[in-house]
């Protein structure tokens, strides 16, 4: 789904802070939305912090940085880290140039699955959440 | 109206200048830009034009008019894009004392309210948030948790020896935040007895110094004096070359009985009678001088020494080395001011590093680090950027 230019793909879930989540049998894809990395231009780094970190759904587990913007990863669910795309290390930009695809940021196990429900999910919630940003974003 | 903004010798020295240029030649915003506008000859000369056209008596004698607030706001904006690297002061063959003019220019700028927007947003976060990146107190030693094995204690003491003053960069931004794990690590492994300030670590005020704002740091400094004694230490070691300038330059450490290192110092004393156990990296790297710890500080051969320690390193240096090394580009608040022109200037650096032959840079500074790394992703260039302290510990036998 294209909303204003940013391409939000419909079956993904997607938490507040502008970063998807795509089930992948036992465990959860995450990465950060074509909003968010248009927003932070040239992602110049990524954190990748160890396997086996434990999150706690609303805390801040990585950052992200492009040029002297510097953005937090929140986790979407508790769980624990699985793991980090390590491509990321050398090729931060793979999140510019695929944020949906090869530039995917970690996979994480998460203690109850059903927790994506409570994340943005569906064309119509995925569009008022994406406009409200964008005007909030303006503003800015 | 800022004439007083610079010492009479400041004054008098900008006189002295005897326009050969050589401080054009070598500047790395003069060479990145291609604007010889940029150049500590070009800012001497508006600054002479300036004072006389400040000067009430001879002003009104000779027809000379007051600057125009559009030239003086175009005059300020070149003072401002600059890196305060002091390569101008170290060549100027008249010996006048450049980066102190410098920087009672942009004080002058400041007050004659000529400066660039972004000044004020550094000192609005600098009040507010005792950071440039208006990022939260409490975040400031948050890299700890990036440790496998954090400290229950979270490396914030009660009391110790040594104070370990972090510094913005690698506090707040993930890139640098590697250097100070690796730093606690190697800590560790020479049981040195530290400690963090954590939240009670204030940014050093140099951003205010170089925002033309020195008149504003005397809370910083107080707070931060405070904090340190407050921990009993009797050493201060950082690994941020421009927080050691500062407090070496602005704080009254030596009234409080402290001694100040940059970690090189600290780390090249520490382990000359009792060396840490290192394995052998095959690896050949240029060694690039912060200017801050170079020219400021003049702490050359430490980082060289602990680079010749670890078995395996090959050093090579690069052509512009020691006093003459060439500014990455993250200095003087030029990357808040002027981020192209910031990133410009580091990839000339990273020219000059690939020309040695290495593909590994060593530095001694976070920012540098920040700097280099990010111009080598941005420009797709295969250089692995470390600061000294990550180079120890990847040497480090745990």
């Amino acid at each position: 789904m294209q909303i204003q230019g940013y391409n939000m793909p419909d079956d993904l879930y997607y938490e507040e802070h502008h970063f998807w989540v795509r089930p992948e049998g036992e465990l959860l894809v995450m990465g950060m939305d074509d909003f968010a990395q248009q927003m932070a231009g040239e992602v110049v780094y990524v954190q990748l912090p160890f396997e086996g970190k434990k999150l706690e759904a609303g805390k801040k587990f990585a950052q992200v940085e492009s040029g002297k913007w510097v953005g937090k990863v929140y986790a979407p669910v508790d769980g624990e880290l699985a793991q980090c795309n390590a491509e990321l290390e050398s090729h931060p930009g793979l999140i510019n140039e695929d944020c949906y695809g090869k530039g995917w940021m970690y996979k994480i196990r998460p203690k109850d699955m059903g927790e994506i429900s409570k994340l943005i999910h569906g064309p119509e919630a995925v569009e008022k959440w994406l406009l409200a940003d964008i005007e909030k974003y303006k503003q800015d | 109206m800022g004439r007083s903004s610079y010492t009479v010798r400041e004054l008098l020295q900008a006189e002295g200048c005897t326009h050969c240029a050589l401080c054009a030649e070598v500047c790395p915003a003069v060479s990145a830009s291609a604007d010889a506008r940029l150049s500590g000859l070009y800012r001497l000369d508006g600054l002479r034009r300036l004072n006389r056209s400040r000067a009430w008596l001879p002003a009104r004698l000779l027809g000379r008019k007051a600057p125009d607030p559009d030239e003086l706001k175009g005059f300020a904006e070149k003072a401002f894009r600059c890196t305060l690297c002091g390569r101008c002061e170290e060549i100027c063959p008249s010996g006048i004392l450049l980066k102190d003019i410098w920087v009672s220019l942009r004080e002058d700028m400041v007050e004659s309210r000529a400066s660039p927007d972004r000044v004020q947003t550094i000192l609005k976060n600098l009040t507010s948030a005792h950071n440039v990146f208006a990022e939260e107190d409490a975040e400031r030693a948050a890299w700890v948790e990036e440790m496998r094995e954090p400290p229950r204690d979270g490396y914030i003491r009660p009391r110790a020896e040594v104070v370990y003053f972090t510094g913005c960069v690698a506090a707040y931004f993930p890139m640098a935040q590697q250097i100070p794990v690796a730093l606690a690590e190697i800590f560790q492994a020479l049981e040195v007895d530290f400690t963090l300030l954590g939240p009670e670590e204030w940014c050093c005020g140099f951003p205010l110094v170089g925002a033309g704002m020195r008149d504003r740091i005397g809370q910083t400094v107080a707070h931060n004096v405070e904090a340190v004694l407050e921990k009993d230490a009797s050493s201060v070691v950082f690994a941020c070359p421009t927080c050691y300038e500062m407090w070496r330059s602005r704080y009254p450490w030596r009234r409080h009985g402290l001694r100040l290192f940059h970690v090189s110092e600290y780390l090249a004393l520490r382990t000359a009678g009792r060396p840490l156990p290192l394995r052998k990296l095959d690896l050949t790297v240029a060694y690039h001088d912060p200017c801050d710890l170079g020219r400021g500080a003049g702490v050359f051969e430490p980082p060289r020494q602990i680079l010749r320690s670890i078995p395996g390193i090959r050093l090579v240096e690069l052509a512009e080395n020691r006093e003459q090394c060439r500014c990455c580009g993250g200095g003087g608040n030029l990357e808040m001011i002027d981020p192209d022109l910031s990133a410009r200037i580091a990839r000339q650096k990273i020219d000059s590093v690939l020309e040695t032959g290495a593909r590994t840079v060593v530095t001694a500074c976070q920012q540098c680090v920040r700097t280099l790394a990010s111009s080598a992703r941005r420009n797709k260039v295969a250089l692995e950027v470390l600061d000294i302290v990550q180079l120890v510990r990847r040497s480090l036998e745990t």
